[in-house]
């Protein structure tokens, strides 16, 4: 099947090595989607590894934000960012109220708590790319007429780097919270990639030396990783290879491409995108 | 002690672009997991069980230098305690210091010798601050086959600890941040849980010294693992908790 003609998407969702070794499977899930008028929406969650329905906190919510009508804008129908703001916040309740219903069905003794997990939903058009989040992970994207990788926001920390927010918990439900966790970033996206915090160390510069004071996170995409990859991905899609043979080759490439990916135990998810026009 | 502490810049020296997508790595340092292991060394634990320890040990560095992120990150030192307390290895990424050979003798200083072990904890946190590094929780490994000797205060240590895991050190090289400390007691052949108990903030978990180079490997994969855990969940170690996937657990 070849892929939708507005955008080529590599997408996958790897078991990490800490996960495979103690039985688990993969506590990521993603989904991918092109509208009707060639909009893109990509649905990143992370389950928390040790609660113990992450993974299907993950996959609950990767398909109650992926297949929301309500992202599918029609043509004059740009929001606004208090528009993308209030929107967003009622697709993240609402997942997050899916998740209480699951939890209560499943064995009304589990805590929510254990259905932890963070979420990214991306929506790219022809004119803006919106961005809501919770928890932590990456993201970033390419404009028209820029060479520069933007990051699409900043991961949520705890009190040390391996802590974050989940869906599960309250504290992601207040005003305070959306003015950071959602934006809209105006201008024509040509390349889009989201990831959960398993890639984060291959493809973004996060904890470097700042000089004088020791070590920071800078929260910056690194261009050798995400400029080759966009420009494979265009030659793949000229050469029209269909989108079974793209997944293959990009679940190898997560898989083990790079040094980092190989030694990383976390499970790990990118979600890529290229526009092709 | 320092010089390697910053460990490589492992991303660094890992860009080579030998995949289908043409993609180098960013370059990242690691932030660092401190774990002490406090060791019983009392002469109760002489012959086999001190062996298994030692052997146990070895496997433990083998596992995480297998790891190529995990020897970046586990920063480990050592307390032993007998009749007397000492550091048979301070901290350190795993092999940059030879692992000790532990040895046996006299009775149980344990209250003294985990109080040591804070100690080289917090002070190790505030070199991290210090030194514009950061750190994930620092793991406390307290391992014994007896209980402390009639002169320790096991009840004032045990209030100690809680604070360290429910409100944790805060360092004045950064101050307001304050890190939680995870502890893990195992009660080793039959060492009367009741009685660790007395201090342990958590759950003592029950290890047969046969089980020594299982348990080590464990912790060389908990420690891996520690690094990506996430807050909000506290990392469970009870039996229970642990349940079929802890192989050294001693069920009754």
């Amino acid at each position: 099947v070849n892929p939708p003609a507005a955008w080529l998407v590599a997408a996958a969702s790897i078991t990490g090595a800490g996960h495979s070794i103690v039985g688990e499977g993969c506590q990521d899930a993603h989904s991918w989607r092109v509208t009707a008028r060639g909009d893109l929406i990509i649905v990143v969650c992370d389950g928390a590894g040790s609660s113990a329905r992450g993974g299907d906190a993950a996959r609950l919510v990767v398909a109650a934000l992926s297949s929301a009508p309500s992202l599918e804008l029609s043509h004059a129908d740009e929001l606004s960012e208090d528009q993308w703001r209030e929107l967003a916040e009622v697709l993240f309740r609402d997942a997050r109220t899916q998740l209480e219903t699951l939890a209560e069905r499943t064995n009304p003794r589990i805590a929510l708590a254990e259905f932890a997990c963070t979420a990214q939903l991306v929506l790219v058009t022809d004119s803006a790319l919106y961005m809501a989040h919770v928890g932590d992970g990456r993201a970033t994207a390419r404009f028209s007429g820029s060479d520069e990788w933007l990051p699409l926001f900043v991961p949520d920390r705890g009190e040390v780097a391996n802590e974050t927010v989940f869906l599960s918990t309250p504290l992601p439900f207040d005003a305070q919270y959306w003015r950071d966790a959602a934006a809209r970033l105006p201008g024509r996206a040509n390349a889009v990639a989201v990831m959960t915090d398993g890639c984060e160390a291959a493809a973004f510069e996060c904890y470097v030396p700042d000089g004088a004071s020791g070590f920071h996170d800078p929260n910056r995409p690194f261009p050798g990783f995400f400029s080759p990859v966009a420009k494979k991905l265009r030659s793949l899609a000229e050469e029209q290879t269909p989108q079974v043979d793209v997944d293959a080759m990009w679940e190898v490439f997560i898989r083990g491409g790079l040094p980092r990916f190989a030694a990383e135990s976390d499970d790990r998810t990118m979600v890529f995108g290229v526009r092709l026009d | 002690m320092c010089r390697h502490i910053f460990g490589d810049n492992f991303n660094r020296r890992a860009t080579v672009a030998d995949n289908d997508f043409g993609a180098e790595q960013a370059l990242n340092y690691e932030r660092k997991v401190p774990c002490a292991l406090v060791i019983d060394t009392s002469g109760s634990m002489s012959g086999s069980p001190i062996e298994q320890a030692n052997a146990g040990l070895l496997l433990f560095e083998k596992e995480v230098l297998a790891d190529s992120v995990a020897k970046q990150r586990v920063d480990l030192t050592i307390v032993t305690f007998d009749s007397a307390v000492e550091v048979a290895r301070d901290f350190a990424l795993l092999g940059d210091v030879v692992m000790p050979t532990l040895t046996t003798k006299g009775t149980t200083r344990l209250v003294d010798g985990v109080r040591q072990a804070v100690e080289l904890i917090k002070g190790r946190i505030d070199w991290y601050f210090s030194t514009g590094q950061d750190c994930y929780r620092p793991y406390l490994l307290i391992i014994t086959d007896g209980e402390p000797d009639a002169d320790q205060d096991p009840g004032a240590l045990k209030r100690e600890l809680q604070e360290l895991v429910n409100v944790g050190h805060d360092s004045s090289e950064k101050p307001g941040h304050p890190r939680k400390f995870n502890v893990m007691t195992f009660a080793v052949d039959g060492a009367p849980a009741e009685k660790l108990a007395q201090f342990s903030p958590t759950t003592p978990v029950e290890l047969k010294s046969q089980n020594f180079r299982e348990f080590f490997k464990y912790i060389a994969t908990v420690t891996r693992q520690v690094s990506r855990s996430k807050a909000e969940e506290k990392i469970d170690l009870s039996p229970e908790a642990l349940g079929a996937k802890n192989p050294f657990i001693v069920t009754t």
